[in-house]
């Protein structure tokens, strides 16, 4: 089962989750668990014979509403807690080929409609300090499931990168007076070198300090922290920069591209967390159409990233790629 | 946008949601959704266009 393990070294949690080794992997496309049910079939994780949008709580999650006690006690030096938080599943549409990219824009706008609507529900929860919704897509992200869907983690700490660049945001702002995400914008905005697109509420970029060679992150431009702020034009506006990046993905190299998508929202302990600001970042493993970029011994030993390519370069691929609409 | 949520407890006790747009669902998709005993709550109702 699952526990939370600090890392005295780190000072971080690690979570141990012992029972996902049995999750599912790769079944049968007749056996596809994120379908509905039909009628004389198998059972599927929705017993219905048809569903628009569904979410539901992961079979096999890291973190439980009402968690087991730890499998070891305890101590100073090695402290344990029970993993108390919610792993949500998200299944965009019963369309087993479907993809972001490629829903039709109606359906886009319904889906940042659920995740703003999850993020309240578990936000709102005691327990949950962090919301974080994201998806893994393909086989060399470690996808087991290929039924088009994202998963949402609500943990009862605010996870490490989250808080870095809540702590980056702040300590910005004691120094110069001003916010961080105003001034990354502006300079992008005049620059202009790093801009992939933009409508009149998200600019997508890949940033200054990528560390991935194709990464893209989609920057709210009005200081809102989390889905709950936006009105309906912005979560509109989401939904379109999230289907033209996904496109311009899948036309880059012709292929639907993996890559990992998450959203950095502000902590929901009931601070103030102003300084922050709400933005999407995607991380795409392949550096060539052919080659990964592997997270070896300097990202993964080191946590410093070495990035092959310059973001000024592969910024004007991606801008100069046309959304490929399939 | 329209947007309403029914809650269900599964079999095994875990939660799951289903999500419902009046504007775009279709025939078979609002009856199936109408027929789950589930708690029903509005999650959003405001004016605008679903122009797919």
């Amino acid at each position: 089962m699952s526990e939370l393990r600090w890392n005295p070294t780190l000072d971080e949690w690690v979570v141990t989750a012992t029972h996902r080794q049995d999750r599912t992997f790769f079944p049968p496309p007749d056996y596809d668990p994120l379908a509905p049910t039909k009628p004389g079939g198998f059972p599927t994780e929705i017993p219905a014979p048809a569903y628009e949008i569904v979410v539901f709580e992961n079979k096999f999650p890291s973190f439980r509403p009402e968690p087991a006690e730890p499998s070891v006690q305890g101590s100073v030096l090695y402290p344990v807690r029970p993993a108390n938080g919610v792993c949500e599943v998200v299944c965009y549409t019963s369309a087993a080929d479907a993809e972001l990219a490629n829903m039709q824009p109606a359906k886009l706008r319904e889906l940042v409609r659920v995740w703003a609507d999850r993020f309240k529900a578990l936000g709102d929860r005691p327990y949950v300090d962090y919301v974080y919704i994201f998806e893994n897509k393909g086989k060399e992200i470690g996808v087991t499931l290929p039924h088009p869907h994202g998963q949402i983690y609500a943990y009862p700490f605010v996870p490490p990168i989250p808080a870095k660049e809540v702590a980056a945001a702040r300590g910005y702002a004691a120094r110069t007076g001003r916010n961080l995400y105003d001034d990354i914008i502006e300079r992008e905005s005049n620059d202009g070198h790093r801009v992939v697109w933009r409508n009149s509420s998200f600019l997508c970029v890949v940033p200054f300090y990528a560390r991935y060679p194709y990464e893209v992150h989609i920057i709210a431009i009005r200081p809102h922290t989390s889905l709950n702020q936006m009105g309906s034009v912005e979560l509109n506006d989401l939904a379109e920069a999230l289907r033209v990046i996904g496109q311009k993905y899948n036309a880059l190299w012709n292929k639907s591209l993996p890559y990992i998508m998450l959203m950095h929202q502000a902590p929901t302990t009931g601070a103030n967390y102003e300084e922050y600001r709400f933005h999407v970042e995607f991380y795409p493993p392949y550096r060539t159409p052919d080659k990964l970029k592997y997270l070896a011994g300097s990202e993964a030993g080191a946590g410093v990233f070495i990035n092959d390519t310059h973001a000024e370069d592969t910024a004007k691929i991606l801008r100069d790629t046309a959304p490929l609409q399939s | 946008m329209h947007v309403i949520k029914k809650s269900i407890t599964k079999d095994d006790g875990r939660a799951l949601y289903y999500y419902h747009f009046p504007a775009t669902a279709t025939e078979e998709e609002t009856k199936v959704f109408n027929d789950i005993d589930g708690e029903v709550e509005i999650v959003e109702q405001t004016e605008e266009t679903a122009d797919v």
